[in-house]
């Protein structure tokens, strides 16, 4: 039961971090610089 | 704590920018697409450098070009909000504001952060991923991330472009009160001269990188110093006409335009015969009653538009003899409804002497307004 929760909750975590595909590059750049800047 | 900027370079964007900003002042950076807006905003945080200037705060100079003086982004402290906010996919709303906060021990970050996704109102979302939330919680953490860092200076890049009407006029009214218990200057750029106007203490209108005018809002709708500001403000009532006397005694500069004589108060750089614009807000358009219509600057006109939302109507009225010129003010709806302001009613109106701005001619406006309402498609996004 807790495996299969487990697998669950990461499979859910993929799903979300798939949605959030940062599609423009403009927000690639953003990220890019959001990096650089908190260093 | 001043920011205080110049920057100049001529490639890929040309820039010639002065910027001044005071602890607890919002400045407002307007202008159409490609005016360098968001470029100014990175040569601020040193994300982009320019080819000459200088960039100072308070006593630190972090940018100076002819002493070679480039201060790296992250020793800058500067919060910055981006338009898309930046936020790591991969990391939860408590992660993203963490990752600012690496100046305090390890075990000290995790409070900070609640504390400061508290303050943006999202308790209870913290273990959720940007992926998981709405716009307008992805634009709190990037704002409480911004300033979880405890900046000298916040710039914003377009925070609520990606947002919804509704969304966005919440947290407005959020950022409002927000910038009141901040003591830092804070830079805003924006596209939406509402919005920029609701906010600001001054805004500063941009044109191909080059600063047109700084000034308050009100001032600067009030005072434009160039037609090209009084059209990238958005201004509908903006025509050409002729000096044709001045009088410094009666504070009056006469102008004739469409044949008649209209009365400015003195505006003593220009002499007779001077070819110039002027400027009138639609609060200094006033709608009078017929047998007000002897008064100084009154105009017959037919009203060709009636646009009313949210108790405002705009109305557009062309003046008699000249279909193609219009004249816009804005009035309660419910005083339209009561004078009859529907299309094809005959009125009166007054052009207020003292709203009346004269600025140089400009060769896209005629006597009849703007012969192209937007020549190069850049006034509008």
């Amino acid at each position: 039961m807790n495996e299969r929760s487990s697998r669950a909750d990461i499979l859910a975590r993929v799903r979300a971090a798939l949605q959030h595909d940062p599609a423009s590059a403009e927000e690639r750049q953003a990220i890019k610089h959001a990096r650089r800047l908190l260093g | 704590m001043k920011l205080v900027a110049r920057l100049e370079q001529s490639a890929p964007i040309p820039l010639a920018a002065d910027i001044a900003c005071d602890s607890g002042e919002l400045l407002a950076l307007v202008g159409p697409s490609g005016s360098g807006k968001s470029t100014i905003l990175r040569c601020l945080a040193g994300l982009h450098r320019p080819s000459g200037g200088s960039v100072r705060c308070g006593d630190e100079t972090w940018f100076d070009a002819s002493r070679g003086v480039d201060v790296s982004p992250q020793q800058r402290r500067v919060g910055f909000v981006f338009q898309h906010y930046a936020l790591f996919p991969h990391l939860s709303a408590l992660a993203n504001v963490m990752v600012a906060l690496q100046h305090l021990p390890t075990r000290e970050r995790a409070a900070h952060a609640r504390h400061w996704l508290a303050r943006s109102k999202l308790e209870g979302l913290e273990t959720r991923r940007p992926a998981e939330l709405s716009g307008g919680q992805q634009q709190r953490v990037a704002i409480a991330r911004a300033l979880a860092r405890e900046p000298q200076v916040l710039l914003l890049d377009e925070p609520f472009s990606a947002l919804d009407q509704v969304t966005r006029r919440k947290l407005l009214r959020q950022l409002i009160e927000l910038r009141r218990s901040l003591a830092i200057p804070i830079i805003l750029v924006t596209h939406d001269l509402e919005e920029a106007a609701l906010l600001a203490d001054s805004m500063t209108v941009l044109h191909h990188g080059h600063t047109l005018q700084t000034a308050a809002p009100d001032e600067l709708l009030a005072r434009p110093v160039s037609a090209l500001v009084a059209r990238l403000t958005d201004q509908p009532n903006l025509f050409g006409a002729t000096v044709s006397a001045q009088s410094a005694a009666t504070d009056t500069t006469l102008i004739d335009w469409l044949g008649q004589p209209l009365q400015a108060s003195h505006h003593a750089a220009f002499a007779v015969g001077d070819r110039v614009c002027w400027v009138l807000p639609e609060a200094g358009v006033i709608l009078v009653r017929d047998h007000q219509a002897d008064r100084e600057n009154t105009f017959a006109a037919t009203v060709s538009e009636r646009l009313a939302w949210r108790g405002h109507a705009t109305v557009t009225a062309y003046i008699a003899d000249h279909r193609d010129v219009a004249l816009s003010f804005a009035i309660g709806t419910a005083v339209a409804q009561r004078r009859g302001i529907v299309p094809g009613a005959r009125i009166a109106l007054q052009l207020q002497k003292a709203a009346i701005c004269l600025t140089p001619a400009d060769p896209a406006i005629g006597t009849h307004g703007s012969i192209n309402a937007d020549p190069t498609g850049e006034l509008r996004k």
